[in-house]
């Protein structure tokens, strides 16, 4: 009998003891919804159906899902259906009483409770039926997000000297992230190893997703940019001339720097290219955005190997995310 | 009986608790390593925010009981770090030494500071290094008279000797020693080498070989090598030899053999020099600050 319990001691303390063992407790954060209204947070008091001339209160929590960035959410109550006097209040800030909150500040994994108030119809408004208020409201935020990935070049040198060594070429793999929150660019080589020889063609595409579940409809002008090393543009200018260069992204793109600052300036290490114009979303997706360069001659500078990175950055997109509750009325 | 299962209890619960580390703190090295060499690479910081400094240091070691000479190394990949070398910033940071004495280190340091990034960057800093090293053999050769074979008792112990090194030549011949006076022996030298890094090639005069006297060899009889002129019997590589998969293509020299008197034995000796090439690479992560 002893044996047993101290058995089941052993037992619960080994379980106790190896929570962390895989490493931080990663929380089950779904990376597209930065901000969570999720259905299950919503509740209604009192419970439905709710009486005739009654006040009710539905309520939910606005969660910022990212570890690492503030997000600014607008939240404003748009259809109440029968029901009147509709506010809305974002806590800490429960004075103010009017159908769209202050603007929430929420830092990282901050969680606020949201609450909607109005009052159900009187029994001749509803002809003494039963009847329902959907209880809308729709969130805004903005948001950025970068996604990165790595490429690398190698000499033509370290190329042959490889294959004559039978050695087989360490490339590293690099980091590739795609960015948090809902919509979020997807970067993408034409090759399928993730390295070129030096003075080859580079091609990579940019693919804009809407991943959330809301909605986002477009990309506005100056708002997506590609960031690549400086070396891959002024290979193509070198090569094919400034305007090939500059064009080097389609002419949707433009280079935010010029060629000559970058040859000037050592300490510049990339070159961006921005959206001129607006880029809509079909089904969720923008169509690719490709780009063309071409990697440095390295067997010149004697570098057997580089590797670089390359960045998609979304800044400031506003995302809309839509809740809803009804509320049935009892007559 | 119930201490033991307290005790392992609390053990596993302690030891538990340290794995889960996700910014690792402390040292990464990394060690390269020939016979000649021991290249050791040290990152002070493998994981770092976005602007942070960390320190690498390299320490070539010796290993030999000779000088090695030409060391150099150069940082090649800095994964966008702002290098500092004694204060001053560089892109390409390059370090040299002209030797390194037996059983002493060289020790290079930099500085480096990480780049800013918005979202988490994995990379390698590479490095190569490159040395030029040596190699020494020595192979005993008997040579009998037609008089002394015919007896059919002589026996005969060749001795070779040889210093270690990355770089290997064997030596082989067409027959079994002892030779026979007035016979033709040919000498096959096979070249290859070991370790994780390259020799790319021998280049002529890399290897030069000094036959005894009781070998002949006439011009042209020796592929890929030619008379040296610093001495008689010597003979030095006259063309490159490019390493394929490790290997060389063999060299062929017919000697004839000659005998004073019955057991005639000398000594051949033979020197390479070679540069070989190691290349490193410190994993590092560059993690964004956070935008509150």
């Amino acid at each position: 009998m002893k044996k047993n319990i101290l058995l089941g001691l052993f037992s619960i303390l080994l379980v106790a003891g190896c929570v962390n063992f895989l490493g931080p407790q990663q929380a089950s954060v779904d990376t597209s919804n930065i901000v969570s209204m999720q259905p299950a947070s919503v509740s209604v008091i009192p419970k439905p159906p709710v009486g005739t001339e009654t006040e009710f209160t539905v309520t939910f929590e606005v969660k910022n899902q990212d570890k690492a960035k503030s997000v600014d959410v607008d939240i404003n109550l748009f259809d109440w259906g029968v029901c009147g006097n509709p506010t809305i209040s974002c806590a800490p800030r429960t004075d103010s009483r009017s159908k769209q909150c202050e603007t929430l500040n929420l830092v990282p994994q901050q969680t606020e409770l949201v609450e909607i108030k109005a009052e159900t119809p009187s029994k001749e408004e509803i002809g003494g039926i039963a009847a329902s208020c959907p209880i809308q409201w729709r969130a805004q935020y903005r948001f950025s997000t970068v996604s990165n990935a790595g490429f690398n070049a190698v000499s033509r040198e370290k190329m042959k000297e490889s294959q004559r060594a039978n050695k087989p070429l360490e490339i590293p793999l690099g980091s590739s992230n795609v960015g948090t929150g809902p919509v979020k660019p997807f970067i993408t080589f034409g090759t399928t190893e993730n390295f070129v020889t030096a003075k080859s063609p580079i091609q990579l595409s940019v693919q804009v997703k809407d991943q959330g579940d809301g909605t986002f409809n477009s990309i506005v002008e100056n708002s997506l940019s590609i960031i690549v090393p400086k070396e891959w543009y002024l290979a193509v200018a070198d090569e094919d001339g400034d305007d090939k260069a500059r064009e080097a992204c389609t002419k949707k793109f433009y280079p935010v720097d010029a060629i000559s600052e970058l040859r000037s300036r050592a300490n510049l290490k990339t070159v961006t290219f921005t959206n001129k114009d607006a880029i809509p979303l079909i089904n969720r997706e923008t169509p690719p955005q490709v780009c063309n360069f071409k990697a440095p001659d390295l067997d010149a500078e004697n570098i057997p190997q580089k590797s670089y990175q390359v960045s998609a950055k979304l800044e400031n997109y506003i995302y809309t995310l839509d809740g809803k509750q009804v509320v049935d009325v009892k007559p | 009986m119930r201490k033991i299962f307290f005790l392992a209890a609390i053990l596993f619960v302690s030891g538990c608790t340290n794995i889960s580390e996700t910014i690792k703190a402390g040292l990464l090295t990394v060690d390269k390593s020939t016979e000649d060499i021991l290249v050791h690479a040290e990152l002070s910081q493998p994981q770092l925010k976005s602007g942070m400094s960390t320190n690498i240091k390299f320490t070539a070691e010796n290993k030999q009981q000779f000088e090695l000479k030409n060391f150099a190394l150069n940082v090649f990949d800095l994964c966008d770090f702002t290098c500092t070398v004694s204060g001053s910033s560089t892109e390409a940071p390059q370090f040299s030494a002209d030797t390194i004495r037996p059983n002493r280190t060289k020790d290079f340091q930099m500085n480096c500071k990480a780049p800013v990034v918005e979202s988490e960057r994995t990379c390698e800093i590479k490095f190569r290094s490159s040395y030029e090293g040596s190699l020494g053999q020595t192979h005993d050769i008997f040579v009998v008279t037609e008089s002394e074979f015919a007896t059919g008792r002589t026996k005969v112990s060749p001795l070779s000797t040889e210093t270690k090194s990355p770089l290997k030549i064997s030596v082989s011949w067409s027959d079994t020693q002892p030779f026979v006076e007035n016979d033709d022996a040919i000498l096959y030298l096979d070249y290859s080498y070991t370790g994780e890094g390259i020799i790319e090639k021998l280049r002529p005069g890399d290897v030069s070989f000094v036959f005894p006297k009781n070998l002949e060899l006439e011009e042209g009889r020796c592929i890929d090598f030619v008379k040296s002129e610093i001495g008689e019997n010597n003979y030095t590589l006259a063309k490159d030899l490019l390493f394929i998969a490790g290997k060389a293509k063999r060299s062929t020299c017919v000697f004839k053999t000659k005998a004073s008197q019955p057991i005639d034995s000398g000594k051949l000796s033979l020197k390479a020099k070679f540069k070989y090439t190691l290349d490193g690479s410190l994993p590092v992560t560059v993690v964004p600050k956070k935008s509150i």
